[in-house]
């Protein structure tokens, strides 16, 4: 060190921290403000952490249990394209917990009373489904009950709840009647739930026995919906084709959904961005703060700094001292606000009943995130502080 | 006796609308040991003078040797650390951290030399004795009474151990019985070989000094 720029770094930082204490109030809030920014960059990486953790979680709950299975359509084909017995030679693949066919039914009318000339309600979408269809969906009553193999050749129906209050079928137990184009159906069951699809709550269904009897053959517009055990549904896809039909397994399109880890991904990636960049204004705003409190600080001491100066300070003793002032602000922001992150992060796992992510690094970045921006932010007022001149400093 | 000061021909224009030339080629030298008092009105360029002499501002012409050594050749970087190491300030505003002891304030003299906080403490308790307040170093500006304030001041100009101390309106802010007893801490100092550089408007006040000068428009002229 020159002999000119003699000074001990220790007093140096020593003037700094009784720079810190001298406006304490100032000071106090100014860490609270970048406690407050870095807090919430700490706590958004750590929900965000958990979030993803729990879409993880949650993701792996409904892993890629459901395979779809649909006819290629054959020109001039007038046969249902499933074999009948296809649902029981599935059944018996390993790793299949259910299966059911289904189709749309071409309807034009459903209500409440018979004869109609046109719909009670808006048409509501009406499906022909095997017995298998409820186990396949999970779908779990309001009341009433399913139909099984010995209904599926009656007119009977199950309807969705939201269904049913615009037919005005309060209870299935009373089996009411409603109609679809005029035939009448008995409304056995009313479905509040399904885990593996909306169709059901919505819909008005049918056994498909009785459907193709009345509507005729679905060709190909059925589908077979197929409910397999986690991490079988690759192994059931490779062979479902070929349990249904042997000779033709080309003639049938399988169907599964993305591995889980795709779709997962792409949500982490894209919930991550815009946290960060929530987290990113945060820490902005705190180092607006200390750079608003630095430049107040300096305005204020411009009498100290022209003692400063008279009494030998160079002008880069004077930025040191303030760009020092405001690291340490943010080093004691940035340790305040790790923590404060850390608490909300605990708290909203606790509320929403995840198991909170903190990543190790997320403790110590707070303080080392509070010195940069502390030090980013100082660097305009120190620059100030340091070309004021004494004699124009004694003059004001 | 060795010259501590010496100004030849030093003119001092700043460069305002008007071109304002606050002092006009003044020579002067100041000597080991002189209690020099500079009286004048105010804006007669009192405190310009006591700037350059302070290093604090540059003449824009004539010569300034501090101790024999040019002051027109030095950086800024020596123009600071002779300004810390030979020039002591007392200001009529005492200029004292408010939120620092006493102790603490003295301490500030010999920051920017280099100075152990060891070495430092020691000189400053010693500037805090010689004006009466070693008692006081751990009480905070604001519980003391305005000479009192003032006697801090004059520790820290000399704590360093300067040259020369330059005192800007030192009794402008007391009442006459506090700046009675401030210039007679002072005398003393002088006395006991303290160079010193008074500037003042109240002619009584510059009637102490072994010298006076003084000063109108930017001119100084030694009264006899």
């Amino acid at each position: 060190m020159s002999s000119v720029s003699r000074i001990h770094v220790l007093r140096l930082i020593g003037e700094a921290m009784a720079g810190i204490t001298q406006k304490s109030s100032r000071s106090t809030l100014t860490i609270i403000g970048t406690a407050l920014g870095i807090g919430s960059f700490i706590a958004v990486l750590g929900v965000t952490s958990s979030a993803n953790s729990q879409i993880s979680e949650e993701f792996a709950a409904v892993e890629a249990t459901q395979v779809t299975v649909q006819p290629v359509a054959s020109p001039g084909s007038s046969t249902r394209d499933f074999p009948s017995g296809s649902e029981f030679a599935v059944d018996s693949i390993k790793g299949v917990r259910a299966a059911a066919i289904w189709w749309d039914l071409p309807v034009e009318s459903v209500g409440a009373f018979a004869p109609i000339s046109s719909s009670d309600i808006s048409t509501p979408r009406v499906i022909a489904a095997s017995p298998g269809y409820w186990a396949t969906v999970g779908a779990t009553l309001y009341s009433g009950r399913f139909y099984d193999d010995f209904l599926a050749d009656k007119p009977v129906a199950i309807v969705g709840l939201q269904i049913a209050k615009q037919l005005h079928v309060e209870d299935a137990a009373e089996q009411p009647v409603i109609f679809i184009d005029g035939v009448p159906f008995s409304v056995i069951g009313i479905v509040d739930n399904a885990a593996n699809s909306n169709a059901p709550l919505s819909a008005v269904v049918v056994p498909d026995v009785f459907a193709e009897a009345m509507f005729g053959d679905p060709g190909d517009q059925a589908t077979m919906t197929i409910d397999t055990d986690r991490g079988a549904s690759d192994v059931v896809a490779q062979q479902v084709a070929l349990a249904i039909d042997p000779k033709h397994p080309e003639s049938y399109r399988v169907l599964k959904p993305p591995p889980p880890s795709v779709v997962r991904d792409k949500i982490s990636s894209s919930t991550q961005g815009l946290f960060f960049a929530l987290a990113a204004i945060g820490v902005i705003v705190g180092a607006v703060g200390i750079a608003n409190s630095s430049l107040i600080s300096v305005m204020s001491r411009i009498p100290e700094i022209g003692l400063r100066r008279s009494l030998g300070a160079l002008p880069r003793h004077i930025a040191a001292q303030f760009l020092i002032e405001a690291a340490v602000r943010g080093v004691l922001g940035g340790a305040l606000g790790a923590n404060v992150g850390i608490v909300a992060v605990a708290v909203v796992a606790l509320s929403q009943r995840w198991t909170a992510v903190v990543e190790p690094w997320s403790i110590f970045a707070g303080p080392i995130l509070g010195a940069v921006v502390g030090l980013a932010a100082g660097l305009y007022p120190a620059r100030r502080a340091s070309q004021i001149e004494p004699v124009e400093a004694f003059r004001l | 006796m060795t010259a501590v000061v010496e100004l030849r021909g030093v003119s001092r224009e700043y460069e305002d609308k008007r071109g304002t030339i606050a002092l006009r080629n003044c020579t002067l030298t100041v000597n080991d040991g002189d209690f020099l008092t500079v009286v004048g009105p105010s804006g007669s360029g009192k405190t310009t003078l006591l700037n350059i002499v302070g290093l604090l501002d540059s003449p824009t012409s004539g010569s300034y040797a501090l101790r024999g050594s040019d002051t027109s050749s030095m950086s800024e970087k020596i123009r600071s650390r002779t300004r810390g190491e030979m020039v002591g300030f007392v200001f009529q505003s005492f200029q004292l951290l408010e939120q620092r002891s006493c102790l603490e304030n003295v301490m500030l003299a010999d920051l920017y030399t280099g100075a152990s906080e060891r070495d430092s403490r020691s000189n400053a308790l010693r500037a805090l004795e010689s004006v009466g307040l070693a008692d006081r170093a751990g009480s905070l500006p604001t519980e003391l009474s305005g000479g009192q304030r003032q006697r801090v001041a004059i520790a820290r100009a000399l704590a360093g151990d300067p040259a020369i101390l330059l005192c800007d309106e030192p009794t402008g802010n007391l009442d006459s019985r506090t700046a009675e007893s401030i210039l007679a801490l002072f005398l003393a100092l002088n006395e006991t070989g303290a160079t010193i550089m008074l500037i003042t408007h109240d002619r009584a006040v510059a009637s102490l000094g072994n010298r006076r000068v003084e000063m109108l428009d930017g001119v100084l002229s030694e009264a006899v």
